[in-house]
């Protein structure tokens, strides 16, 4: 009897070590990007204070990114589909907000609402019309990724089609004057972009952890098959999270377009930077989600300090392959089997 | 509508050095995905890769043949430098980190940091001149049936296809091989064929470099024809459309890569064809359907047939092997 009662202690030690070593692992990659930093601050040639510029830009660009994809982490995590369309969700919601700012002049702020609703409705239609039919088939996995591509190139041609080829911008805040706090220049959309960004996120994350329908989408997430077992309805919290995934990126989309041109074509530029953050910090989990892209976005707007400003997203995706090869789960990602 | 000329253009189209040369693709696409079940979605990086070699070789005054010779190493060097660390991931990771690579390519080729080199955004320009001087055809046009070919055109249709059909052979004869057949072997059970002593890390290199240097073939027919690299051309947009063919050939074959290849483009001409009449005629009665949109209305039918290919005839039209994948899409 004492020899089970140790011996189960001993493996719940055991258990316990193999968390703590994959957390001690997480922190010491995210120390050693600090360290980095730190490095890279010291030894560029605008100085710490171009650094922290730098940094601050990255940190807006870096929430865009996390919001615009946290719809696919969240999709890989529960439906298993790798949806190489996602970027398509965030052009839709750019143009959208645009099209209603310029041409019928509702203000910005009412448009980006209106994206979003339509992101959402967007997400709900593929999943339903696309998605379920190709799951309740069994397609393989890379007749999904080819399917999603596909659905890309195809939204793309849409829009370009109805937009034409030329890059746009909003009626509205296009010029303002920075403003200055500590040497570094922030401007007021920048304020309200991140501050938003991180208004959804942290409600996202409540929402997953306090509700039932949350609590339903990390139980799919797990277990697809015991979550059904358990009675959850599974295709519920799967319409919710490409909902959810939809109109969060039809945001990230609209918000992108603040800073940057609006185009037919943002969402594919967009599509590689989420890859990266959301790899880089872990397919599947929300708080990896955003770490991985907030790096992503700072990573790239300090290459610009070192490198010519049209190859800054060659860093990011050097990066990707760079944590694939190292890591593909990702900083926070658990240990599982990717080959 | 003028129905003999639409029908002529596709025919041209389907017999034309682009579908020579996307045939090409498609057949180094086959092995890798096909035979091997890699999921390679950098294929336009390989390609770019054969055709950067080719135009900067001959720029820069060697003779034509060492060009395309470089232009097979550039490929070969590429894919080699992708595969290392990556054919040991699965599918989902695969597919990033190839994505990922050709993206790299193509931003590093289009930079202008490489502009000496590589022409930045305008490309290069004008560099098969050498090519073209061995064409007996002249420049006098001659009829095939019912399509009219101009010589030159002739002479590069001529070669592309013999070395499709060289390369077609050459295929054929390695995937009869015992390696060939290792590579089937990992296709549909890794783990089976590594149990029984095959290098399967080995192998998927050597698939991935042997597709790419196929794929750096089609590069350079491509280029070819239109005297013309251009590091746009060489997005995800080509690696999809040389995908759509391979799955809509039909996976796992020798001959279907080629026979999707002239159907693909067939169609493609013949619905090009119909959309631009139609935007004529809405054009003179005064519709917003113009010549702009017929470009964009062409992916839509590519991406939508393909979506409807995958769901009601996944082995596409000439059924071989469907590349078996363990691993479905969870959740129902």
């Amino acid at each position: 009897m004492n020899n089970t009662t140790a011996g189960s202690d001993k493996a719940a030690m055991r258990r316990t070590d193999a968390r703590t070593r994959d957390r001690i692992v997480a922190f010491s990659y995210i120390a050693g990007i600090v360290a980095a930093a730190v490095v890279l601050a010291a030894l560029n040639p605008s100085g710490p204070l171009g650094f922290l510029q730098a940094v601050s830009d990255g940190l807006r660009l870096g929430l865009i990114i996390a919001i615009t994809g946290m719809g696919l982490s969240l999709v890989f995590a529960t439906s298993g589909i790798f949806n190489f369309a996602h970027g398509e969700f965030a052009t839709l919601g750019a143009l959208v907000a645009w099209w209603l700012n310029t041409a019928l002049g509702i203000p910005l702020v009412l448009t980006i609402v209106v994206a979003i609703g339509i992101g959402g409705a967007a997400g709900y239609g593929s999943e339903h019309a696309i998605w379920r039919p190709l799951r309740r088939r069994g397609v393989s996995v890379t007749s999904a990724l080819v399917v999603g591509i596909g659905l890309a190139l195809a939204a793309r041609s849409v829009f370009l089609f109805i937009v034409g080829g030329n890059s746009k911008s909003y009626a509205e805040y296009t010029v303002q004057s920075a403003i200055s706090i500590g040497g570094i220049d922030l401007l007021p959309k920048q304020i309200v972009s991140e501050l938003l960004c991180v208004a959804v996120l942290a409600g996202l994350g409540l929402f997953l952890k306090l509700t039932s329908l949350g609590q339903a989408i990390r139980a799919v997430s797990d277990d697809p098959i015991l979550a059904s077992a358990s009675g959850i309805a599974v295709n519920r919290a799967l319409s919710t999270v490409w909902i959810i995934g939809g109109a969060m990126a039809a945001l990230g989309g609209a918000l992108l377009g603040l800073f940057e041109q609006v185009s037919w074509e943002m969402g594919n530029q967009l599509l590689l930077l989420i890859i990266a953050g959301v790899t880089l910090g872990g397919l599947g989990t929300v708080a990896g989600a955003v770490i991985g892209s907030i790096l992503v976005g700072i990573v790239t707007q300090v290459s610009v300090l070192f490198l010519p400003a049209e190859l800054k997203y060659m860093t990011a995706l050097a990066l990707l392959i760079l944590i694939l090869l190292i890591k593909p789960q990702g900083i926070l990602g658990r240990k599982q089997r990717v080959g | 509508m003028d129905f003999a000329s639409i029908i002529s253009d596709s025919l041209r189209a389907a017999i034309s050095p682009t579908a020579a040369a996307y045939a090409l693709g498609a057949i180094g696409l086959n092995l890798q995905f096909g035979y091997a079940g890699l999921i390679n979605l950098g294929i336009a990086g390989s390609m770019a890769a054969g055709a950067y070699g080719l135009a900067m070789v001959v720029l820069s005054g060697g003779p034509f043949w060492a060009g395309l010779l470089v232009g097979l190493v550039c490929a070969g060097v590429f894919s080699l430098l992708v595969a290392l660390p990556t054919v040991r991931l699965r599918a989902d990771y695969l597919a990033m980190t190839t994505i990922a690579t050709a993206e790299i390519l193509r931003l590093v080729l289009r930079s202008s940091w490489a502009r000496p080199v590589t022409g930045g955004v305008n490309g290069l320009q004008r560099f098969a001149d050498s090519f073209y001087a061995l064409n007996p055809f002249g420049v006098t046009s001659y009829a095939i049936g019912p399509v009219i070919i101009p010589g030159r055109t002739l002479w590069l249709m001529l070669v592309a296809w013999i070395l499709v059909v060289i390369v077609a052979i050459g295929l054929w004869a390695i995937v009869k091989s015992p390696w060939g057949r290792t590579v089937i072997a990992i296709r549909e059970d890794e783990d089976l064929a590594r149990a029984l002593g095959k290098n399967t890390f080995n192998v998927k290199v050597q698939v991935m470099v042997l597709g790419g240097m196929c794929t750096a073939l089609a590069g350079s027919v491509l280029v070819t024809d239109q005297q013309n690299v251009n590091p746009d051309s060489f997005g995800t947009a080509l690696t999809f459309v040389v995908y759509a063919i391979v799955i809509m050939g039909g996976a796992g074959r020798i001959v279907s890569p080629i026979v999707g290849a002239v159907l693909f483009w067939l169609l493609l001409a013949l619905s090009d064809g119909i959309l631009r009449s139609l935007a004529d005629l809405s054009a003179l009665s005064g519709g917003w359907f113009g010549q702009d949109q017929v470009g964009a209305v062409r992916y839509v039918l590519v991406g939508v047939s393909l979506i409807l290919v995958i769901v009601f005839r996944p082995q596409g039209f000439f059924a071989g092997r469907l590349p078996h994948l363990r691993k479905k899409v969870t959740a129902s």
